[in-house]
């Protein structure tokens, strides 16, 4: 249960104990005195930890060493945080002692855990508190008083579950979410967390990270040979979300009980050229060109042994669910993160597993909702169906296009968009004179196709000219003037490892700057959206006029990288760390994932608001 | 900023430089030229606030005794070194405690116990004089001997076993 504590501060008296290391140069001189015995320094003597407060209780913990013992009368907790209070410590009935200069006294030995009450006002970020103890060996010394300075991050206490869970993002911000979400998982019972992370999986089927997902699954549906009711559809939705959620919480027990990177694995190049592939073939299945199933000797093994009708094509759906949640849905949001960073200190991989399923049902549940009701809303057969049927074949291209994207060079994704605009404005009769007799509808789909490929037309310029952004193709042409006016490249200083990146703080410190550490790979989306729109944004750049910038480019996820996302319990980027002049790192405003410029603002003003 | 204030700080700065850097340079040469300094160039406050240098003390055989009120085994161990005090006193011996507590709680036990050797009390700097004297672990009790040049002669960690005590104390009154 335990986190190893690492002071802020250690307070006081205890100034000496950091440089114990030092051995006593005068020890050569303890000439014809009995042996000398070795004592421990006292952080070793009682080794502190405390856990992350979770329902308003603070829980403290010593290991003691053999022939050691810490006074019951010597604890004490306080708040340092103006508001916050602390209750009595729970302090257990200890041994009694009977010391021959104080009479008896009660002391503990080995193991204590010690529990208070804590009481945190809403909305605040992080709370110090101080705790100090005093304990001594049984072969004659004593160690002055410790104090230890910690820094918690408090989890509100009245909230029902329920409503914290549909509570949007935003309203937690004020801490770190994933650590409030870890604080959670290791308070709530097992039922309250499944709740909330189903809660959580909700809302993140409303943000970009699932969109790409409703498209493939209408892609499949729609791709089903003969018509698709909607039990037929809920079935196949069905099978995908729990293919989905499945992988979750299979890919997230790896993650976590390994601390391996997956992420990164699934961003390779040839898992990208894959599922590209993958998508192009779905695409030209659409277009009519083949069936796409498995192979008949397969489903006919398939249906014999499930008794299934189309049982080979569940698999089939099954398996785009797999993938989807591995490639299309790792943004890593703040609960997958507090998931897999509490199975990581806990190791107990029944509840993370559980509750990472459970983000991944409730991610899928609109997915149920578009799978049930694609029987109803889509055409049964005939001209219409053959046109959805086209207009999915385009998206999977898209889709295609976009895992590409992440591998290609911006310029050249570029012109594969222009391709594919292009291709679909010809197919919508672009170029096709219309007769005076047309319909309303085909004069719609020509006026579509005419936009379509100007704007195909306006991309390959763009990608002539080196442009990175679909939305942006003409940025290097009228770029030249606003970057003359206030555009100014932002600085990153790149760190890799540890000791880089102490010293950059410690330069930092020194000149007084506060800092920003941002965690970025190029297999992350989320990351170039980041620096593209967010660091990227005027504002953003004046409000960071006076940070030191730093970039740990994890892309290689070697052991360096490891260690530094290790050291700040990261599971991969986007992450971006704020760090105050003294180079603490101001954890409750840490930003996991992407931010809009004005959210990021926002954030960065609460982070340096005192 | 103007161009003289910039040229008045200018001269500033490189005048501290040079200053420290003159001085950093200057004091390895005066180490390496002069014996160690003594240890005992530190002070610490008196029951009555006033600070007390630890070099008064040089010249006797001194024995620094660093304690606390809330610590049994140094409390243990006081009568013994009175007893010392009393019977080496004479000879040149000299204790000193030096708390590492709070003045009214040291002033309370030196009267309830009647302690008649010099107490000085102290807190961060007495803890960080005796990891200068070579206690690591900052634990008490903590009794270190010096002899009349104020070099240190014996550290002893953990009460101190009165016989023991004597040995190392009657080793050195003893000029050899």
């Amino acid at each position: 249960m335990a986190t190893r504590v690492t002071p802020l501060t250690t307070g006081g008296l205890l100034l000496l104990s950091s440089l114990a290391a030092t051995a006593g140069p005068l020890d050569a001189l303890d000439g014809g005195t009995p042996a000398r015995r070795e004592f421990l320094p006292p952080d070793e003597a009682f080794v502190f930890t405390h856990d992350a407060p979770g329902a308003g209780r603070l829980a403290l913990n010593w290991s003691i060493a053999d022939g050691y013992y810490l006074y019951r009368d010597k604890f004490r907790v306080d708040s340092l945080s103006a508001g916050v209070t602390v209750g009595e410590l729970a302090l257990p009935p200890g041994e009694t002692k009977d010391d021959p200069e104080f009479g008896p006294v009660q002391i503990y030995r080995h193991d204590l855990n010690l529990s208070a009450a804590l009481d945190v006002p809403p909305g605040m970020a992080s709370v110090e508190l101080q705790v100090s103890y005093q304990g001594c060996a049984e072969d004659g010394i004593c160690y002055p008083p410790i104090k230890k300075t910690l820094s918690v991050v408090p989890v509100a206490t009245g909230a029902p579950v329920a409503a914290l869970a549909l509570a949007p993002p935003a309203a937690e911000a004020a801490l770190s979410e994933s650590d409030a979400i870890t604080a959670r998982l290791e308070r709530d019972s097992l039922p309250a967390v499944l709740a909330s992370f189903l809660g959580f999986g909700l809302l993140l089927a409303l943000t970009p990270c699932v969109f790409p997902m409703i498209p493939i699954l209408s892609g499949i549906i729609v791709g089903q040979k003969g018509q698709v009711g909607p039990w037929r559809g809920l079935v196949l939705s069905g099978t995908y979300v729990l293919a989905m959620a499945a992988t979750y919480a299979i890919a997230g027990l790896a993650a976590g009980l390994f601390g391996q990177n997956l992420q990164a694995a699934f961003q390779h190049p040839a898992v990208l050229i894959g599922t590209s592939l993958l998508f192009v073939a779905l695409a030209l299945s659409m277009f009519g060109f083949y069936q796409l199933q498995l192979p008949s000797s397969w489903q006919t093994r398939l249906e014999r042994g499930s008794r299934v009708g189309h049982g080979g094509n569940l698999a089939g759906v099954a398996l785009m669910g797999s993938l989807s949640a591995l490639i299309v849905g790792p943004c890593v949001a703040p609960p997958l993160a507090g998931a897999l960073l509490y199975l990581a200190r806990q190791g107990d991989p029944a509840t993370g597993g559980l509750a990472l399923f459970a983000l991944g049902i409730g991610m899928g549940l609109p997915l149920l909702v578009v799978g049930a009701s694609a029987g109803r809303l889509l055409p049964r057969a005939g001209q219409w169906l053959e046109q959805v049927k086209y207009t999915f074949g385009v998206i999977s291209l898209g889709m295609a296009v976009w895992f590409l994207g992440r591998l290609l060079p911006p310029p050249l994704t570029l012109a594969l968009w222009a391709l594919l605009l292009m291709g679909t404005a010809i197919f919508l009769g672009a170029l096709e004179p219309l007769r005076d007799a047309a319909s309303g509808w085909q004069r719609l789909w020509k006026s579509l196709g005419l936009a379509l490929l100007c704007y195909g037309t306006v991309l390959i310029v763009g990608a002539a000219s080196g442009a990175e952004d679909v939305f942006k193709p003409l940025a290097p042409l009228t770029a030249s003037a606003a970057s003359q006016g206030g555009g100014r490249e932002q600085a990153f200083t790149s760190v890799k490892g540890l000791p880089a990146l102490e010293q950059q703080l410690a330069a930092a410190a020194s000149a007084g700057r506060p800092v920003l550490l941002d965690f970025y790979a190029d297999w992350c989306i989320e990351c170039k959206h980041l620096e593209r729109n967010t660091f990227g944004h005027p504002s953003v750049q004046a409000a960071l006029d006076d940070f030191v910038l730093l970039r740990a480019d994890v892309t290689a996820n070697d052991a360096a990288d490891r260690a530094l996302l290790g050291r700040f319990e990261l599971f991969g980027p986007p992450a971006v760390l704020l760090f105050d002049d003294a180079r603490a790192e101001l954890r409750a405003h840490r930003l996991v994932g992407y931010a809009a410029p004005d959210d990021f603002l926002s954030r960065l003003r609460a982070a340096y608001t005192p | 900023m103007s161009g003289a204030r910039w040229a008045v700080f200018g001269l500033v700065g490189a005048l501290a430089g040079g200053g420290g850097y003159w001085l950093q340079h200057a004091q390895e040469g005066a180490a390496v030229a002069a014996t160690p300094a003594s240890v005992l160039d530190a002070s610490f406050k008196d029951l009555a606030g006033q600070p007390q240098r630890l070099d008064a003390w040089q010249g006797k055989l001194l024995v620094l005794n660093f304690w606390a009120t809330w610590c049994p085994p140094c409390v243990k161990e006081m009568p013994a070194f009175m007893r010392l005090q009393q019977k080496y006193g004479t000879q040149g011996l000299q204790f000193v405690g030096i708390a590492l507590d709070t003045r009214e709680e040291v002033a309370k036990f030196v009267a309830d116990h009647r302690i008649d050797f010099p107490i000085l009390a102290g807190e961060e700097d007495v803890a960080v004089y005796m990891q200068r004297l070579g206690n690591g672990i900052g634990a008490l009790p903590f009794t270190v001997v010096f002899d009349p040049s104020g070099a240190v002669r014996h550290t002893h960690q953990g009460e101190w076993p009165e016989t023991d005590a004597e040995a190392v104390i009657q080793s050195w009154l003893v000029p050899r």
